[in-house]
């Protein structure tokens, strides 16, 4: 009798177990096969954007997300994939080119910026219109200077492909392939892309230290620079006129063109300047080839418009042993590790 | 042993989905059509139609989120809200121009539902179903879903190839083109099988607002004329019928 009760207890359980799961059909389960991920915190950064609370990372769907950043499928000719513009020995800029070049011999309208610590921008592009990381990549894919594709026709090459049939079914546990997972597993590779391991970084850490110069500049950087190039992230991630004169041709109205404020008139978004170094030309539309040039127009070449930031409109005292103590400890903020890292890499 | 075996038997049913399978059993479908019209007529998309400001134009494109559908009883104050609601209807392909919603049973004398899509959908990233930027309905380089779109060609526009494009949409403080329909139908859900609404185009023209193709021929971000076409547009609908067996 004893063992019966206890071999019935036991059917109890584990039917309990068999309903739970049942009743449970329509959540989203976790499929058992993926391994999870999660964006590493580095020490001193704040929370992420909540961009991952209904797509949780896995390696399934960071591996999916990284085949299809280096697909050139996802353009119409099959000739620009998002890394042809985002390079990762550039820190995912165009290495040097001002404007990159899309489908057709047509040229983008502005300087790709370098990809790193997307899981803490709340707004995406020069003129924060993109709302969520998981749309952006529908701006480039549809553009006709860009990639030059629809949605409906890269899902269809997509879904006419094995390999990707696989991956999706691995990442996402269902046998269909929607524009949905597929910007899923790009949000999931560009979250990931986490660069935090500079020299600046382990100063901060306490690990090494800087140079006198390095010292200097840093100083410096603080009075003059961090109010909008915001530590850690080196952006404040606000909208700003740097009092840069309007170019004739690209016509760009920054802020304004989302806003349709005329207080946001050639605001352009606060880049990070993490990876500066690798990532010239600068400016929104790449026009300085140099950080000194960068730092020539904030001493010297400053227009006053009627949005002109405050803290330029008296353009900013450096001299030139400041400069070049300001260009070394830019210096510092170049992360080896991350444009070497072989997770980001083609495979 | 065999009254154990009848509580466990009594347990396993008690505990079964009961959750689901009772609020089933309260749902009861209704057919929603839309017949696409203008100036009274199904819409021919060969013929040219006038507007009252005497412009001759031809339809090419006519689509419209209707999402968020209710059912209400403005006495009792019951409602009804469709999961999931969200639904596109395009002129081009007419199994778009019915659906089935599923909603609670009982006596309803109204039936809401918005143009457009709920603000929160434009702020959470890739969406799917009928909400999928693959329909073509959504602003890239601006986040946010395009509400209704209404696109033909006109000898009064003065944009290329004569043609007018009307994308409406916004969701913002200040740009917000949602529009909330409440629509007056004695209807009851476990007994009426269909709602047939009609959808006049005539109203983006003449409507609270007059729009002028010459004057305006192309509309395609948020805010400005956009809020006022979608004044006129949220006045397009009228009930043509309810069926009941
Ligand atoms: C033809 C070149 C080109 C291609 C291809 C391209 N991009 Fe870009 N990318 C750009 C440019 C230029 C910008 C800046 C756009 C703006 O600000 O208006 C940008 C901006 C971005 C940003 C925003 C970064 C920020 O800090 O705001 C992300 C993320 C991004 N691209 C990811 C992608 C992905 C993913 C793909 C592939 C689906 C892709 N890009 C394809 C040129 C390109
Ligand atoms: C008032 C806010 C503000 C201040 C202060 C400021 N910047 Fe900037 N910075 C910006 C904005 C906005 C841009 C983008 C300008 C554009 O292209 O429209 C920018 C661009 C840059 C760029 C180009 C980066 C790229 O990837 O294109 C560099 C380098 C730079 N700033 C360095 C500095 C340094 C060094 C200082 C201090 C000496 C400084 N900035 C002070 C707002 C500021």
């Amino acid at each position: 009798m004893r063992k019966t009760i206890t071999i019935l207890t036991l059917l109890f359980f584990i039917s309990g177990i068999i309903l739970f799961e049942a009743c449970n059909k329509k959540d989203i389960v976790q499929p058992a096969q993926t391994t999870p991920l999660s964006i590493p915190i580095p020490p001193g950064f704040p929370a992420i954007q909540n961009f991952f609370v209904n797509n949780p990372v896995t390696q399934e769907g960071f591996d999916l997300g990284k085949k299809l950043f280096y697909d050139g499928r996802l353009s119409a000719d099959g000739n620009f994939p998002c890394a042809s513009c985002h390079q990762q020995f550039a820190a995912f800029a165009t290495f040097d080119h001002n404007l990159s070049h899309g489908f057709d011999n047509q040229f983008t309208t502005r300087n790709a910026p370098g990809l790193a610590n997307l899981a803490w921008y709340k707004e995406f592009h020069w003129d924060g219109g993109i709302n969520h990381l998981e749309v952006q990549p529908l701006a480039p894919i549809t553009a006709p200077n860009e990639m030059a594709e629809t949605v409906e026709n890269v899902i269809r090459k997509l879904k006419a492909d094995a390999t990707y049939q696989d991956m999706f079914r691995k990442a996402f546990a269902s046998n269909e392939i929607t524009s949905q997972q597929m910007l899923r597993a790009l949000a999931q590779f560009m979250g990931m892309m986490v660069s935090a391991n500079s020299k600046y970084d382990r100063v901060k850490a306490g690990k090494e230290t800087f140079t006198t110069a390095e010292q200097r500049g840093y100083q410096l950087f603080q009075l003059k620079c961090s109010t909008c190039h915001q530590e850690p992230l080196f952006t404040d991630q606000s909208y700003r006129n740097t009092g840069l004169p309007i170019d004739n041709v690209l016509k760009d109205m920054g802020r304004m063109r989302i806003t349709k404020k005329s207080e946001d008139s050639i605001k352009f978004k606060v880049p990070s300047l993490r990876n500066v170094y690798l990532t010239a030309p600068y400016g929104h539309d790449g026009r300085f080839y140099s950080i000194g040039a960068v730092i020539d127009h904030y001493r010297s070449g400053v227009i006053n418009g009627p949005t002109t930031d405050p803290l330029l409109k008296n353009k900013l005292s450096i001299d030139d042993f400041e400069k070049a103590d300001l260009l070394i400890f830019l210096r510092t903020l170049t992360d080896t590790a991350f444009v070497n890292d072989k997770r980001f890499a083609q495979n | 042993m065999k009254k154990i075996l009848i509580v466990f038997a009594a347990l396993f049913t008690l505990f079964s989905c009961n959750k689901e399978s009772s609020s089933e059993t309260d749902l009861a479908p209704l057919k929603i059509s839309f017949q696409l019209e203008a100036f009274g007529a199904p819409i021919d998309t060969t013929a040219f139609y006038t507007n009252n400001s005497g412009e001759k134009f031809k339809i090419t494109a006519f689509k419209f989120y209707v999402s968020l559908i209710e059912a209400a009883n403005s006495s009792t104050n019951s409602r009804s809200a469709e999961n999931e609601s969200y639904h596109l209807v395009d002129l081009a392909d007419p199994a778009t121009h019915q659906f089935t919603v599923s909603l609670k049973n009982g006596i309803y004398d109204q039936l809401n539902f918005i143009i457009g899509v709920d603000s929160v959908r434009n702020v959470s990233g890739a969406q799917t179903g009928a909400l999928d930027p693959a329909k073509g309905m959504f602003w890239t380089w601006n986040t946010g879903y395009i509400f209704a779109k209404l696109e033909g060609k006109s000898p009064s526009s003065t944009a290329p190839f004569q043609m007018f494009t009307y994308h409406i949409g916004g969701f913002k403080t200040g740009e917000n083109a949602i529009r909330n329909i409440s629509l007056p139908a004695q209807f009851q859900i476990g007994k009426t099988n269909e709602l047939v609404i009609n959808a006049d185009v005539q109203r983006w023209f003449d409507g609270v607002n007059t729009l002028s193709i010459a004057s305006k021929a192309t509309i395609m971000s948020p805010g400005g004329m956009a809020l006022q076409i979608a004044d006129n547009y949220a006045t397009m609908f009228s009930v043509n019928k309810i069926v009941n067996p």
